[in-house]
């Protein structure tokens, strides 16, 4: 902790240094247009992220409305999605092999938790209403942010439409695996101080799909179909904003199936695949925040959620009977105070506070030993940006305080004390060409959750976080040129080395139902992410055709640690949106889908591919743990007409999809004997007035 | 146009990367001579529970033999192997995650056929029957889930009756007509006792008080069971009772200065006989579940511990210990070591004065061992 704030001191100097030497002039924002990510609502001062982030909105987000955010993150580099198939398996992202519990889910601006297991299923959330999806390595680097935001090894941003004008969507969506999908969405504007939105999923799927394995090199091969994966879902949400606040409430209510792995079995006897989980998670959340003068802003947050989860494994599976009752609750405040002192330097200092319970009913043994914890989490960040003509810099400082009591008077965890530094720096050398070299240091931990601390007889309440340092190094150049057919390139590149120590591990103790966690895990991964976008533009102005690609490609080394399961050295993705056809309005590159597209009659095509390579599974790294790579190719096709109601005037718009995902059938599985589904389909209608 | 041809490129050179190597083959003395099979457990819901041969002539670890010799058996053994017993010629593996006994002639490692039964965990012997212990009996009053014991025809490979017992029994032996189980109450609500079957009426006779959670049961040949219970993981440690078949009571503990030796049984094999000795592993935690290791020798005529049976040290380089075998004709004492039950594990041979004589590197939690010479052909 010394270390850190030492290392804070010399950061805010080295800041200083710089300050007094350099030009003082803010530079330009070169972006065209930036992507909202938040939902901030406050006229901010305009703090640049220094360090630019993955972001997908627009057209290649819109492909995908039918999907979870799960499905557009495997878009981004650096990033594993951990996938148990079909449309109800859990889907969580590992970012750069660092763990899926180092990940932050921030949904319109605040953290989404999960005290009990620290993991968020991003297959919980449904890119229907969401505008932007963003993944920040470190943290984002606008400092003007809670201390929650400085707090995770990388951040994942949703962020869910905001009305722009009075509009009523509604969608079906039906396929395979006896899937239907239908969504409403209503916006509404009063003028410029009120807007309210509303949306209503419903999801019902059997899950069901035939797999097929076969032993390598001849012997046996099977094809059988996935059964106990159906899935129904009751997504609703509503949101209001304010000229200076906004509300949200979130709500979430599914029954699924668990199909589990696929192990050899009878079919006389239903084994793992009869298990079943319920969820139901509610959340409501606001901010408020204000400039109130040239020097000082604010904004202040709060959050509350309840999340509820039944876990059943019913006595005729044969398998050991569960009816387990988790009921959690967060109660979350933050306050951000930002001070731009003057152009080229800002500060923010944020103060968080958190209350987490988890209460669980899951049979006489379990609550034996159950601590019913709470947990009381304060963080606070101190951060200085400065931008320069050339240089920007930002750095810095979180500390956290955690102390755990427990419900029924048992003895818990002792109380943490963190101190975790950020160092960010972003360096443009020559004004002719958009060029940016940027790096950063960060160092940050997670909590055990949990489920680490106090699960069962084997709890460990002596677990100490676990400690991630990134060292990060990297460059973006772009290029503009909206009028010409080469209408923008940008090329990004990033190398880093990250290390990850404490790492918190299972490891069995009495038998191998009874597993305790330690502090034995060390990981070391030397990685680099490429991505590259790209946008033609073909044609007229008035008949024209755009050209989206988008290229990402991550190498990871995790050889320096132990093992990685699942890190595959070698994994991208392409994706290429085609859209042609009479176009009006707005020419040029369209960013921000709150610019509502305004092609009439016009069509789109989108693939993408999607590739992992070679990976080991949990366990030795040897030939019978490696997995084959595996990539899939899907593609869309749609076309929109653009109506018009003869009595109002009004647009109407109206949208067919078909979608054909996986179509070369590959088989395939992400976890080893969770088989992926093969060619698949999907038609879409929206129509949206 | 030029974007897609690139993507098209890439696509192809991603494609070409996919080819499905065939397995090695596997030099395979045939028939089999001396030798041992152990029996890999594996991940629960990983399905890569194998088995090994460990060839005497050649000294080599055979990988995976099921497999090779058997390679339309689909998915190998399947998932979760938890017993492995050689009876008249034939191998007995008994499954738990896959749920069957499956049944291999001992000489040549071939499929013969297999018995399903749900949630089974151990296996004995009495002439042409197995009695298998199931986790999965009828749910009972309390909404906990019994147990029972599976009697299967070995020449039909059917299951001819079933009898209940406690909750989750786990390790049995066959002593005259008589049949002793130790339930363990594994699910949750502890059991502590010691089913007794007649074998004649396959009735459950008696039940012998002992200690929660037992778990292995194995017989000396002359009137003895010894059993390991596994605690209540709280006040009640870890032990190993003595029961007297002829009057089928509790005997004795065994003991180190009048306490039971501070251990954890990580499950397996934990304990194997030898003589008049007995030898037994397992595992002590500090509060921060530091884990410290135990290697003990019982004297069985007084029940006290005498000391460390691996006597050169190599200890120190057993992650997990947890199964045990001792080969009566060599006096050999065979470790397996299953390091975090994820990675590869090991086997190890010591010498009956404790040394290392060789370790190879086995499957995924190796546990189980079954001797092997050509005599025990059918």
């Amino acid at each position: 902790m010394k270390k850190a704030l030492k290392f804070f001191v010399f950061a805010v100097f080295v800041v200083g240094i710089l300050t007094s030497a350099e030009a003082q002039e803010v530079f330009q924002d070169a972006a065209p247009e930036t992507i909202r990510v938040d939902s901030i609502v406050v006229a901010a001062p305009a703090v640049r992220e220094i360090v630019p982030a993955q972001i997908l909105a627009d057209q290649q987000l819109r492909r995908l409305e039918t999907h979870s955010v799960a499905d557009a993150v495997r878009l981004f580099s650096g990033v594993q999605i951990k996938d148990y198939g079909g449309v109800g398996g859990l889907k969580t992202v590992n970012v750069r092999s660092l763990g899926s519990n180092h990940v932050g889910v921030f949904y319109d601006g605040i953290a989404v938790g999960n005290a009990q297991n620290g993991v968020v299923d991003l297959g919980r959330f449904s890119l229907d209403n969401v505008e932007s999806v963003a993944l920040y390595n470190g943290q984002r680097s606008a400092i003007f942010q809670s201390a929650k935001d400085f707090s995770s090894a990388a951040a994942l941003y949703i962020c869910t439409r905001r009305p722009v004008e009075n509009r009523f969507r509604a969608r079906v969506a039906g396929g395979s695996f006896d899937l239907i999908d239908g969504s409403v969405l209503a916006e509404r504007k009063f003028g410029d101080k009120l807007s309210i939105s509303a949306n209503v999923q419903v999801i019902n799927t059997s899950g069901r799909y035939k797999y097929h394995y076969s032993r390598p090199g001849g012997g046996w091969d099977t094809t059988a179909v996935r059964s106990n994966g159906d899935v129904r879902v009751v997504r609703a949400e509503a949101g209001l904003w304010g000229r200076t606040w906004n509300i949200k409430t979130y709500f979430y209510d599914s029954d699924r199936g668990l199909p589990g792995a696929v192990i050899k079995e009878d079919a006389a006897i239903a084994l793992r695949n009869n298990e079943r989980q319920r969820d139901r998670n509610f959340f409501a959340q606001g901010a408020v925040g204000q400039r109130i003068s040239r020097l000082y802003s604010y904004r202040v947050q709060a959050k509350y959620a309840n999340d509820y989860t039944n876990y059943v494994m019913p006595p005729s599976t044969t398998l050991r009977p569960v009816d387990a009752h988790y009921h959690q609750q967060e109660a979350y405040v933050s306050a951000v105070n930002f001070f731009a002192i003057n152009h080229w330097l800002s500060a923010n200092l944020s103060l968080d506070g958190q209350y987490n319970t988890l209460r669980a009913e899951a049979g006489e043994l379990f609550e034996r030993n159950f601590p019913h914890p709470r947990r009381l989490t304060a963080l606070g960040a101190a951060a200085i940006s400065l931008n320069l003509r050339n240089l920007s810099a930002q750095t810095s400082l979180l500390y956290t305080y955690a102390h755990d009591t427990s419900a029924v008077d048992r003895p818990m965890s002792k109380d943490r004390n963190v101190l975790s530094p950020t160092v960010v720096l972003a360096y443009r050398p020559t004004e002719s060409i958009d060029l940016e070299i940027r790096a950063f240091y960060k160092d940050i931990f997670r909590l055990p959750t949990f489920n680490d601390l106090y699960y069962t007889d084997a709890a460990n309440r002596v677990l100490r976080p676990e400690y991630t340092t990134q060292h990060n190094i990297g460059a973006t150049w772009r290029k503009f040129l909206p009028n010409s057919t080469f209408a923008s390139l940008e090329v990004s590149f990033d190398a880093y080395y990250n290390r990850v120590r404490d790492k918190i591990v299972a490891t069995p103790t009495s038998n191998q139902l009874v597993w305790t966690m330690t502090n034995i895990g060390r990981a070391e991964i030397l990685g680099t992410d490429i991505s590259i976008t790209q946008q033609l533009i073909l044609g007229s102005q008035a008949r024209k055709t755009t050209v989206d690609t988008r290229l990402s490609y991550t190498f990871q080394d995790t050889s320096g640690g132990d093992p990685v399961p699942y890190a595959p050295r070698h994994s991208g993705s392409v994706v290429v949106s085609l859209t042609w056809g009479r176009t009006s309005g707005k020419a040029g590159v369209v960013t921000g889908s709150n610019a509502r597209a305004r092609a009439e009659n016009q069509w789109s095509l989108d693939y993408s591919f999607i590739y992992t390579g070679e990976r080991y599974r949990l366990g030795s790294q040897t030939s019978a743990n490696l997995l084959k790579p595996w990539y899939t190719h899907d593609l869309a096709i749609s076309r929109e007409f653009a109506l018009r109601r003869a009595s109002t005037k009004r647009p109407v718009d109206l949208r067919f999809s078909l979608e054909v995902n996986n179509i070369f059938n590959q088989r395939y599985e992400v976890v080893r004997w969770y088989p992926m589904p093969g060619t698949n389909v999907k038609l879409i209608i929206s129509i949206s007035l | 146009m030029k974007k897609l041809f690139t993507a098209a490129t890439v696509v192809i050179f991603f494609a070409s990367c996919r080819v499905d190597d065939p397995t090695p083959p596997i030099e395979l003395p045939d028939p089999l001579g001396d030798g041992f099979y152990l029996l890999n457990e594996g991940q629960m819901g990983g399905n890569n529970a194998t088995l090994d041969f460990y060839d005497y002539a050649s000294n080599k670890l055979i990988h995976n033999i099921f497999e090779a010799r058997n390679p339309m058996e689909t998915m190998g053994l399947g998932d979760t192997g938890n017993d492995l017993q050689l009876h008249d010629g034939r191998l007995y593996v008994v499954m738990n995650g896959s749920s069957y006994l499956e049944v291999i002639d001992a000489a040549t490692a071939l499929h013969i056929g297999r018995v399903t039964i749900p949630n089974p965990r151990s296996v004995a012997f009495s002439g042409r029957f197995a009695y298998v212990t199931s986790y999965a009996g009828a749910t009972l009053d309390d909404g906990t889930l019994g147990g029972h014991v599976t009697k299967v025809d070995l020449e039909l490979l059917r299951i001819v009756d079933e009898c209940s017992v406690g909750r989750q029994p786990d390790g049995l032996a066959v002593v005259g007509d008589k049949l002793y189980i130790a339930n363990s109450g594994g699910y949750g609500v502890f059991e502590s006792t010691v089913s007794v079957i007649d074998l004649s009426t396959f009735t459950e006779t008696k039940r012998i008080e002992v200690a929660p959670n037992l778990w292995r049961v194995r017989a000396d040949g002359k009137g003895k069971i010894y059993i390991s219970s596994r605690g209540d993981y709280g006040n009640i440690p870890a032990a190993i009772y003595v029961i007297d078949t002829a009057t089928d009571t509790l005997v004795t503990t065994l003991n180190q200065d009048g306490q039971p030796v501070p251990v954890r049984f990580l499950g397996g094999d934990n304990f194997a006989l030898l003589g008049d000795r007995m030898y037994v592993v397992g595992t002590a935690y500090d509060a921060e579940w530091n884990p410290t290791n135990t290697y003990t020798t019982y004297d069985l005529s007084t029940g006290l511990a005498t000391g460390n049976f691996i006597t050169d040290d190599t200890d120190a380089q057993i992650v997990s210990p947890y199964g045990l075998a001792t080969e009566p004709a060599t006096g050999e004492i065979f470790v397996t070591d299953t390091a975090d039950f994820l990675k590869d594990g090991t086997v190890r041979c010591y010498s009956p004065t404790g040394t290392l004589k060789w370790a190879v590197t086995a499957g995924v939690a190796p546990g189980h061992i079954a001797f092997f010479t050509p005599d025990d052909a059918r």
